[in-house]
């Protein structure tokens, strides 16, 4: 009776708890699903790096890390900096000392994969054997 | 009943009050008071919101820059507002207003993508399911957030209207 009495006042809170335990692991079941996956073993990538006057230096990378920052990380002679958030990771600032910050310098670090924007930061992007990345400055006043 | 001029001055503190909560609580990820203070802003002063929504989206453009991001703060907190508006309309209890916030909070980072539909579907769906485990904490601390910031937050607000 006492059970009966107490799911009838609290039936709204109890179903509300419910959709949101559902919700919430809707949400993680689509994120286990869809999320980015990195690849094992070995993989041999080129990263070009573009500067502003469209110089460029290009570096073969062998390697073995699944996302992109790793790689770069790994590359001889290449430097990659930039600042870090918990969502997003490593965004890129300044490569082999030359900076673009947008608040700044109205510039930013393009990072394109086979010549297309990256969806994802290079914390999160994951790299496959074979791949063709660009770090490219970019200006915000660039037609 | 205060002035016309005092009601602004007061929505210009009321503002401050959400950009000053939002900066405190920045380096949390996710973890923010803004969601339950929007609500309860809404529910205490009703279409005044929109003028503290509107000081608040400037000063976090003035502070942060005016990037993709803040395109999103121009409709996700009037979204907020206006279903705080419909839920009171409904004579919703006040832990309705603290699953309100949950939900919210979980569809923050959706929300959030939307502008970026301008780089493609591809772009809007990656920068969603980045962020998803993001939104599952924000979601989650909103709801703690809301079920205990709810009533002591609201009595407050009730006697500086």
């Amino acid at each position: 009776m006492a059970v009966e009495t107490f799911w009838k006042k609290k039936k709204g809170v109890a179903l509300a708890l419910i959709a949101v335990c559902v919700v919430a692991s809707a949400l993680l079941l689509c994120y286990h699903t869809f999320r980015p996956k990195p690849e094992d073993g070995k993989k041999e990538i080129i990263v070009d790096v573009v500067y502003e006057d469209a110089s460029m230096d290009s570096y073969a990378i062998a390697t073995d890390a699944q996302y992109l920052e790793q790689a770069l990380e790994e590359a001889k002679g290449l430097t990659v900096e930039g600042s870090r958030t918990d969502q997003f990771g490593l965004m890129i600032v300044t490569v082999n000392g030359v900076t673009a910050e947008y608040d700044k310098d109205q510039a930013y670090w393009a990072v394109e994969l086979d010549g297309k924007a990256c969806n994802y930061g290079v914390s999160m992007q994951p790299v496959r054997d074979k791949e063709h990345y660009r770090l490219v400055y970019t200006s915000a006043n660039a037609s | 009943m205060r002035s016309k001029t005092g009601r602004m001055a007061a929505d210009g503190l009321l503002a401050s009050v959400l950009f000053a909560a939002q900066i405190a609580l920045i380096h949390l990820p996710n973890i923010e008071v803004v969601s339950i203070l929007v609500i309860l802003y809404t529910l205490t002063f009703g279409r005044r919101v929109l003028n503290i929504l509107a000081a608040f989206t400037i000063l976090e453009g003035l502070f942060h820059g005016f990037g993709i991001w803040w395109v999103s703060y121009l409709y996700i907190w009037p979204i907020l507002a206006g279903l705080t508006a419909l839920l009171k309309r409904q004579g919703a209890p006040d832990w309705g207003y603290g699953i309100l916030c949950c939900f919210f909070g979980f569809c923050f980072g959706f929300l959030c993508s939307l502008p970026y539909l301008a780089g493609g579907i591809g772009a809007l769906f990656a920068w969603w399911i980045s962020g998803i485990p993001f939104d599952v904490i924000h979601g989650i601390s909103n709801l703690i957030i809301g079920l205990t910031l709810f009533k002591p937050v609201k009595r407050v607000l009730e006697r500086c209207r």
